[in-house]
């Protein structure tokens, strides 16, 4: 695939060379969009398959809407998120009830056999724990954490306050230090 | 005291979850696959605008009925149009008998001789005043 050649083009401006018919243009917004989409689902589902059949969608919403997008009035990724978080919501809807042990062990051949076995079992016992976290509480700790967005973005995509999202983080990050507590020493991590 | 234990508890809660999330952040499960991209990439080309289509489109043709009716002024010049000319075949068919001067006919038929004196005394040429 070509590199991103568009650097200082902005989503906005990309998507609308994309609706003019410019073929540059769908593939550096594939490039640019797709491991964001991808790795806010894979996050927010814990599944790789369920999260590439979301990233999937949102983009071909997006492409859809690429002819009737109208400039200045939300970020691409913005708009991007929420549509994740909306199909996230809907398959979390449809899966509850499934064991939260379900949730499929990383893999990661790159890490040395030790390494690599406590990389896994840490980011799984997160999973697992963001797994239990009320739904919009998950998405504000994804976003602010892992995603590394600022609050006032994670807001915009929330639709709510930034108070309201330092206090979602907040709460999710108190749940989260419960919950993890009694594995600290099992995952690597000693009081000390 | 008890409030630097608490911020160190604190401190070292936020450590554990921070490298956590770091864990997270860094993990090569959460790396997009090279077949999702080209999924992606063929519905992106498959549902881009046709850029031919878009700089091609013909202009819609007018007929010389419809250019006809645009110089007219459109619905609103054409109603008017349409209300005045049934208002004058209405006064053509009911009006002529109320007309001044006994009917236009006598006029248009000569019988008669009319002179400026028979329009009224005080009627003069200003040009007679000098």
């Amino acid at each position: 695939m070509p590199r991103d050649s568009f650097e200082d083009t902005s989503d906005d401006a990309l998507l609308v060379l994309y609706a003019n018919g410019d073929p540059s243009a769908a593939r550096v917004l594939t490039m640019r969009l797709t491991p964001k989409v991808f790795g806010h689902a894979f996050r927010m589902l814990g599944d790789r398959s369920e999260a590439e059949d979301v990233a999937q969608e949102a983009l071909i919403r997006l492409w859809k809407q690429a002819p009737d997008w109208r400039q200045n009035e939300a970020k691409v990724t913005t708009w991007l998120y929420r549509v994740v978080a909306n199909l996230c919501t809907d398959r979390l809807r449809k899966a509850r009830g499934v064991a939260l042990d379900s949730v499929p062990e990383p893999e990661d051949e790159a890490l040395s056999a030790a390494d690599g076995m406590q990389h896994k079992a840490r980011v799984h016992a997160l999973q697992a724990a963001l797994n239990d976290l009320p739904e919009r509480q998950k998405q504000a700790v994804i976003l602010r954490h892992i995603e590394g967005l600022a609050n006032p973005e994670i807001a915009e995509i929330m639709e709510i306050g930034v108070e309201a999202v330092e206090s979602l983080t907040a709460r999710g990050k108190r749940a989260l230090a419960k919950a993890l507590a009694n594995r600290k020493d099992e995952l690597g991590y000693s009081d000390g | 005291m008890n409030w630097g234990i608490r911020m160190a508890e604190k401190n070292g809660k936020d450590d554990f979850l921070d490298d956590l999330f770091a864990e997270a952040r860094n993990d090569g499960a959460a790396e997009v696959s090279s077949d999702l991209m080209m999924r992606v990439l063929a519905d992106a080309e498959a549902l881009q605008p046709d850029p031919e289509a878009l700089s091609v489109a013909p202009a819609p043709r007018r007929s010389l009925i419809r250019s006809f009716f645009d110089a007219l002024g459109g619905w609103q010049g054409t109603s008017g149009l349409v209300a005045a000319t049934m208002a004058s075949v209405w006064i053509g068919f009911n009006g002529a008998d109320t007309l001044s001067l006994d009917g236009l006919q006598t006029v248009i038929s000569g019988d008669a001789d009319y002179y400026l004196s028979d329009l009224g005394g005080d009627f003069v040429f200003d040009i007679e005043e000098g």
